[in-house]
């Protein structure tokens, strides 16, 4: 009889026992969920790290998702995607996470200003090949002073061949340039500009590289998203490129980004 | 008034008896292998197993079925002196009794069989081979070699047994019938049959297929190990039926006492 009492003693023990871990089970199992959840939301800053480590040692980048307070400030105060002048107000979006958009469609213009002027002083001390005509002696003079690319064929230039080499000559000095500036300052912009240039280059690991570089200065750059995105499904990564964007959309809800996950799912990248 | 469940836990005590077997697929295919073995002219037959997978109980059907009709005998236990297995041996076949001052030689029973060819097939069931010794298997090989005398001999299947399975009986047993534990579907049949022929219809019918599964968990299909699962099970019915009665389900088993007799048994940990 006592034998059964101790027994049943042991069972309810041992029921005690497994109904405390079963209640153990369900109440983690809930934890594992929001836990694969929350995972889920930051996969793309694991991947940045692990990315980090795989390309570069020396570079840490990590994709950071952007602060609350930074997204809070960008909803209420978010300007149109328009160059804005005024330096008062400048001053007050380099607060914001999406000034660098702004400031990119800045640099672009600038850079295609400065191009431009660029291209004018070229310009200005090309000799242009004029149709069945004699160069002056001034012209000549300043030819040769300019550099020694240009060629005669007769008395005619080969124009075409000319410009080729200017523009060839300029983007590698745009690089080292933008580099050496950046080496500075490290202004993000900077890396996002190589990691543009790159891009367009079609030397997509190094533009996502440098979209990275950009990126771990700072995070809310839309463009560093896209760039290090677009440079991904470039490398046959499309399912990886479009997982980072939608994290990053989730959270900034940004048009531009959106574009660009729309871009890259139609194969337009 | 005695409890039901007394006698139901008495159904479980182990026993190779022959109201204890239990008719059951593979036992059944494997009988019908074993008695198409016996006449068949092979000197050996062995029936080999885990303990508890039914052997020393296909051996004991086989001699209640068999003894009316040919010369069977059945060891159920080991005779482990060389002595006493051939007086036994010799006593089985001549139906003489020998006295104990006496001692059967080997050669003399060798003799014996032989002049028994062409007349007489005498069949002999060893239980629990694995206990006898080297040269003792080797006097029965050589027994067998007469073909007068068959051997149905068992083994547990452990890998010490296994290698003396080899060593001994690669060139003569030409039929090996290999018991497993039972699954879930051939153990349920087995303990409702056996609860059923003996009248406990009602107690049957409160196991669940979810009980027999549980039991089959634990007992992983082991005849022996279900013996004694439900031994134990209804010993605490018992207790429970004639102390605290209101405790018990009369519509279904109980898990409580399932768990219990498992913890008893140290399949769990209370």
């Amino acid at each position: 009889m006592d034998k059964i009492r101790k027994l049943e003693q042991r069972w309810y023990r041992y029921k005690i026992k497994k109904v405390g871990s079963s209640m153990f089970i369900f109440l983690l199992f809930p934890l594992f969920i929001i836990g694969g959840y929350l995972i889920g939301l930051n996969l793309d800053k694991i991947e940045n790290i692990l990315f980090n480590k795989q390309n570069s040692s020396s570079l840490e980048a990590k994709i950071v998702a952007p602060k609350e307070e930074e997204k809070n400030i960008t909803i209420i105060t978010a300007p149109p995607l328009t160059v804005l002048p005024n330096i008062e107000h400048k001053e007050k979006l380099a607060l914001e996470p999406v000034i660098p958009i702004i400031e990119m469609e800045q640099e672009r213009t600038k850079s295609s200003r400065t191009k431009a002027s660029h291209r004018k002083k070229v310009v200005s001390k090309t000799v242009h090949a004029k149709r069945n005509s004699y160069l002056t002696a001034q012209e000549l003079k300043r030819g040769k002073a300019d550099d020694d690319i240009s060629s005669y064929n007769g008395n005619r230039r080969d124009t075409t061949r000319l410009k080729k080499i200017h523009l060839h000559s300029s983007s590698i000095d745009y690089v080292e340039k933008m580099k050496k500036k950046f080496s500075k300052s490290r202004n993000p912009r900077e890396a996002l500009l190589l990691a543009k240039e790159f891009y367009k280059q079609g030397a997509y690991a190094k533009a996502e590289n440098w979209a990275l570089r950009a990126n771990k200065i700072d995070s809310n750059l839309d463009e560093s998203w896209i760039i290090f995105a677009q440079s991904k499904a470039k490398m046959a990564k499309k399912e990886e490129a479009l997982k980072i964007l939608v994290a990053y959309y989730n959270k900034t809800k940004s048009d531009k980004v959106k574009v660009a996950i729309l871009r890259i799912k139609k194969g337009k990248i | 008034m005695s409890s039901k469940y007394r006698a139901l836990k008495d159904i479980f005590i182990d026993s190779v008896e022959k109201d204890s077997y239990v008719e059951l697929e593979s036992a059944t295919y494997n009988y019908k292998i074993l008695e198409s073995g016996l006449e068949k002219p092979l000197k050996m037959l062995l029936l080999f197993g885990k303990p508890g997978t039914g052997k020393s109980m296909l051996l004991n059907k086989l001699y209640f079925n068999l003894k009316e009709s040919r010369e069977i005998h059945y060891f159920d236990a080991p005779i482990l002196s060389e002595k006493e297995f051939l007086r036994s041996i010799f006593e089985s076949i001549s139906s003489q009794t020998i006295p104990l001052n006496m001692k059967v030689n080997f050669d003399g029973l060798l003799k014996y069989c032989k002049n028994l060819k062409d007349k007489r097939e005498i069949v002999f069931l060893l239980d629990e081979c694995q206990l006898y010794s080297e040269s003792l298997m080797e006097k029965i090989r050589l027994l067998s070699d007469t073909r007068v005398v068959k051997f149905v001999i068992t083994l547990h299947k452990t890998d010490n047994e296994e290698v003396i399975a080899k060593e001994h009986f690669k060139t003569r047993i030409w039929e090996v019938i290999e018991m497993s534990n039972a699954d879930e579907y051939d153990l349920e049949l087995y303990i409702t049959k056996k609860m059923i022929k003996k009248g406990f219809v009602e107690v049957s019918n409160m196991l669940r297929k979810k009980d027999f599964i549980y039991i089959h968990s634990h007992t992983k299909g082991n005849f022996r190990e279900t013996n004694k699962y439900l031994y134990t099970i209804f010993d605490i019915y018992e207790y429970y039926d004639e102390i605290e009665p209101h405790k018990l389900s009369k519509k279904r088993f109980s898990k409580k006492i399932l768990e219990m007799a498992a913890i008893r048994l140290g399949y769990i940990h209370g």
